[in-house]
């Protein structure tokens, strides 16, 4: 039996990453391997995450696999993948940029700094597979100098089903079921995340188009962005939008669902993406997108949704008010999500192509 | 799965799914984007989209750090004023006397030291060698001659080419007589009496001249220190008021936004204008009649003024609905600086209130505008009755943003438990909204946190006819001719 130890720097419920490195984990399971994810620390009571410690005595032979997950900063990286004698892949998600951190959090710049430097590292340690979340991480992958024949996208995998196994939350229905149009945005709250561009998009959209409507910005407050966020309020303040935009903060999976289920239109002004899972978790709950352009969200959205090239709130606020008014295109694009959703981002669809990449390792 | 959420997501799920059609659906995303850049571009045409892209460029100005004055020059580095050269070391140790001669007093000393010895001089030595140097006992031959060969110079071994000479002549007058001769026969031929009397003065001189020289660099440090100071001073206040006056806008903004939803006809029409005149010269009019003669609401708000007094208010005191400007005429009188807000533009008009400091606008919008901590009483006599519980609300929390910490608040209004008011005379007036209930407004004013509240009733009925002090006419007497007005006294904490 193969045995297949998955590492990523930390496991955190809710984060993209850690869904990848759990659906990885679930999937090769079901396929008969020995799969184990290990990481320095983790915030979930199942299933059992172990500790880097002890990956040296699980991965003893040669056809043993290592997947590790970059994404970020993370000094035991290197020397596991150079220590151990076993299969190397690696699962690009691409790093932030260290400049969207300048001047909010050092930590942050920092270790996403670190995370570049280590990607080149990575490429030039000649690891035996390279997986990507999309092409636009491929792109990236092949530019520095990773050999075509080795590298492949694999969308990441996700807990998409779990949620929408899920009950909607009654009161969050309540509390936003008043005949207001929701318009949803769903990402933590940082930097790169495009949030003032949003807030601007729908101030506009509701002082110009619409005053019966609401946005909701669903999504992880964190400490270390505490001044982002200040300036986040006092700009819904100064646009006057304080009684009609609303924070959430980190919600669970089923007020999740009731928030796709209220929501007209799914709004993303983030200016880096390697994939951007909120987008395919809209696209299976049919609510059509509208986003800018910028890294991989054009490939990830395709047709569920509005791409605009410019990054201009008028134009974002423009077309909020058509997917609103123009209610057969809203269901159309819906329904083109789910479809989208179907043919290239369900669990299955994600699993034949991870195994299948798999595959190319002998 | 309750039947509340299958009504929800039954309605989203087949509402999209009726729609679907059987085959592929064909969108063109180009034609959409291509209808979307066109509208914004009309919109933007018409002006529609400009007060939130303003606000948002706005606060991104607003955000900005003083930055700039980072940049500003400083006289430290570059400017300092200098009475002499700058004295830069040899670093080869070589020296002739000249390269030190030419600097003078304090300056020639502290160089010296830097050559010869390579260290700056201590504060005895400094003091010692300027104070022979000034008094002309030393020559500046004497002083480089005394730091060379002083066993610290000797160890450093600076080379002074030109100065061995001049110096053992120097030393030769030191010698017991033939020193003397010497230094006679030297004398006679330079006069020596003459010479240190030149050099003496040559030294005050330059003592002045370097002390001059000090205060015009401290002057221009402390020019320069309280220019910057200014200069971010300037730019906060800059800050403020930009904020202040897009506070101001955005409440127009936001009036009118509302005012459109709600399908009012906008203010800018010609026609509501000239209605609301009509009615503002209506209400006006009634108040001349059933308000009472001037003279007589002044002395009734004569009250307050010791309010006012005792809390060492004489200015910055706004008044809510200041109608005619009897209590903005009254504190005038006392030399209290004060400003009214009153909506009724036939009132405003009028030449009485012209002669006062009273904007026309509503009083929430005004309030609005105004600066946090900014006014230290706000007054509202026979205002409030005006205005539903929500408007209160914001009033009451607007009235506390600008209120400095202790400030005052006077709300007067008409008293329902004199069931007359209560019942009949409050609707005379055709724009009261309700009787507010004393204790209502008082727990209300609480809540919203202002502090130390008293209630006070004012202004009785008089020629009761119930004076037998019997419990029943103590009864009547309550209900019909106890105070007509109330006021409720709060403070901001």
């Amino acid at each position: 039996m193969t045995r297949v130890a998955i590492l990523t720097p930390h496991i955190t419920s809710g984060a993209a990453v850690s869904s990848d490195a759990l659906g990885m984990s679930a999937a090769l399971e079901r396929h008969g391997s020995d799969a184990r994810v290990y990481a320095e620390s983790s915030d979930l009571q199942e299933p059992k995450i172990w500790p880097l410690g002890e990956i040296d005595d699980f991965l003893k032979e040669p056809d043993d696999i290592l997947i590790y997950h970059h994404s970020i900063g993370w000094s035991p990286a290197l020397g596991l993948l150079q220590g151990l004698k076993c299969k190397i892949v690696i699962k690009y998600h691409n790093v932030t940029p260290p400049s969207f951190f300048s001047g909010i959090s050092a930590w942050h710049e920092e270790k996403c700094r670190e995370g570049r430097e280590q990607f080149q590292a990575i490429v030039d340690a000649g690891c035996d597979l390279y997986l990507s979340d999309s092409d636009y991480n491929q792109q990236e992958l092949l530019a520095a100098g990773v050999d075509e024949s080795k590298s492949f996208v694999v969308p990441p995998f996700h807990q998409i089903e779990r949620m929408h196994s899920m009950e909607a939350d009654l009161l969050t229905l309540d509390e936003y079921r008043d005949g207001q149009t929701i318009v949803l945005a769903v990402s933590r709250v940082a930097p790169h995340k495009g949030h003032a561009d949003l807030i601007e998009a729908f101030a506009s959209y509701h002082y110009y188009y619409n005053q019966n409507s609401r946005l909701l910005i669903v999504g992880r407050e964190e400490e270390a962005f505490a001044n982002h966020s200040r300036r986040l309020r006092e700009m819904v303040q100064f646009l006057l939008v304080e009684d009609v935009v609303a924070f959430t903060g980190e919600i669970s999976d089923s007020e999740l669902r009731a928030c796709y289920l209220l929501a007209s239109v799914f709004v993303s002004a983030s200016r880096h993406e390697g994939f951007c899972l909120p987008l395919v978790e809209a696209m299976a709950m049919k609510v059509p997108i509208v986003s800018f352009d910028s890294a991989a969200i054009p490939e990830t959205v395709g047709a569920a949704g509005i791409v605009l090239q410019d990054r201009d709130p008028e134009l974002m606020a423009e077309s909020i008010n058509l997917l609103v008014k123009d209610e057969a295109m809203n269901v159309q694009l819906g329904i083109e999500g789910r479809r989208r959703y179907e043919n290239h981002f369900a669990t299955s669809s994600i699993e034949t192509k991870f195994l299948r990449a798999l595959g190319n390792l002998n | 799965m309750t039947d509340q959420e299958h009504i929800v997501d039954g309605a989203v799920a087949d509402q999209r799914d009726a729609v679907a059609p059987a085959g592929e659906p064909e969108i063109d995303i180009h034609e959409i984007k291509s209808r979307i850049q066109q509208a914004v571009a009309r919109r933007q045409a018409a002006g529609q989209t400009s007060f939130i892209n303003a606000s948002a460029r706005l606060l991104e100005l607003l955000s900005r750090d003083a930055s700039s004055l980072a940049e500003f020059p400083s006289s430290a580095a570059s400017g300092q004023f200098r009475s002499q050269p700058e004295f830069i070391p040899n670093s080869d140790d070589q020296y002739h006397v000249n390269d030190l001669l030419q600097y003078h007093d304090r300056e020639f000393v502290w160089n010296a030291y830097r050559a010869l010895l390579k260290r700056e001089p201590d504060t005895e030595g400094l003091s010692a060698l300027l104070e022979k140097l000034r008094g002309g006992r030393f020559n500046k031959i004497d002083v480089l001659a005394r730091l060379r060969f002083s066993p610290e110079g000797r160890r450093n071994q600076v080379t002074i080419d030109g100065l061995r000479l001049p110096a053992m002549i120097r030393r030769l007058y030191r010698v017991p007589v033939i020193g003397y001769v010497a230094e006679l026969v030297v004398g006679v031929a330079r006069l020596p009496s003459l010479i240190r009397n030149q050099r003496q003065i040559e030294s005050h001189l330059i003592a002045q001249q370097n002390l001059l020289a000090d205060h015009f660099n401290q002057a221009t440090a402390e020019l320069h220190e309280s220019f910057a100071l200014s200069l971010t001073q300037l730019e906060q206040q800059q800050k403020a008021m930009a904020r202040a006056q897009h506070q101001q806008v955005a409440a127009l903004f936001r009036e009118q936004q509302k005012a459109s939803r709600n399908g009012n006809v906008p203010v800018s029409k010609s026609d509501s204008r000239d209605r609301r005149l009509v009615r503002d010269e209506l209400y006006a009019a009634f108040e001349n009649q059933f308000r009472g003669a001037p003279e007589q609401i002044k002395k009734s708000l004569k009250i307050y003024l010791p309010l006012l007094k005792d809390a060492g208010i004489t200015s910055d005191v706004l008044d809510l609905g200041s109608g005619r400007g009897e209590w903005l005429e009254l504190l005038r009188d006392e030399g209290v600086q004060a400003r009214g807000v009153e909506s009724n533009r036939a009132m405003v008009g009028t030449q009485h209130c012209q002669a006062l400091e009273i904007v026309e606008a509503g009083a929430i919008a005004y309030l609005r505008g105004l600066p946090d901590n900014s006014l230290r009483a706000v007054t509202a006599f026979h205002f409030v009755e005006h205005i539903g519980l929500a408007e209160l609300i914001d009033l009451l929390d607007e009235i506390k943003r600008v209120l400095k910490p202790g400030g005052l608040l006077v709300v007067e209004t008409p008293n329902p438990k004199n069931l007359v008011v209560g019942a009949c005379n409050f609707y005379s007036d055709p724009t009261h909204h309700k009787p507010l209930f004393p204790e209502t407004l008082e727990f209300i004013l609480n809540h919203r946190g202002f502090v130390r509240t008293q209630l006070q009733y004012l202004h009785p009925v008089e020629g009761s006819p119930f004076q037998d002090g019997s419990e029943a006419s103590q009864a009547l007497n309550s209900w019909l001719f106890s105070a007509r007005d109330f006021a409720i006294i709060g403070w901001k904490a």
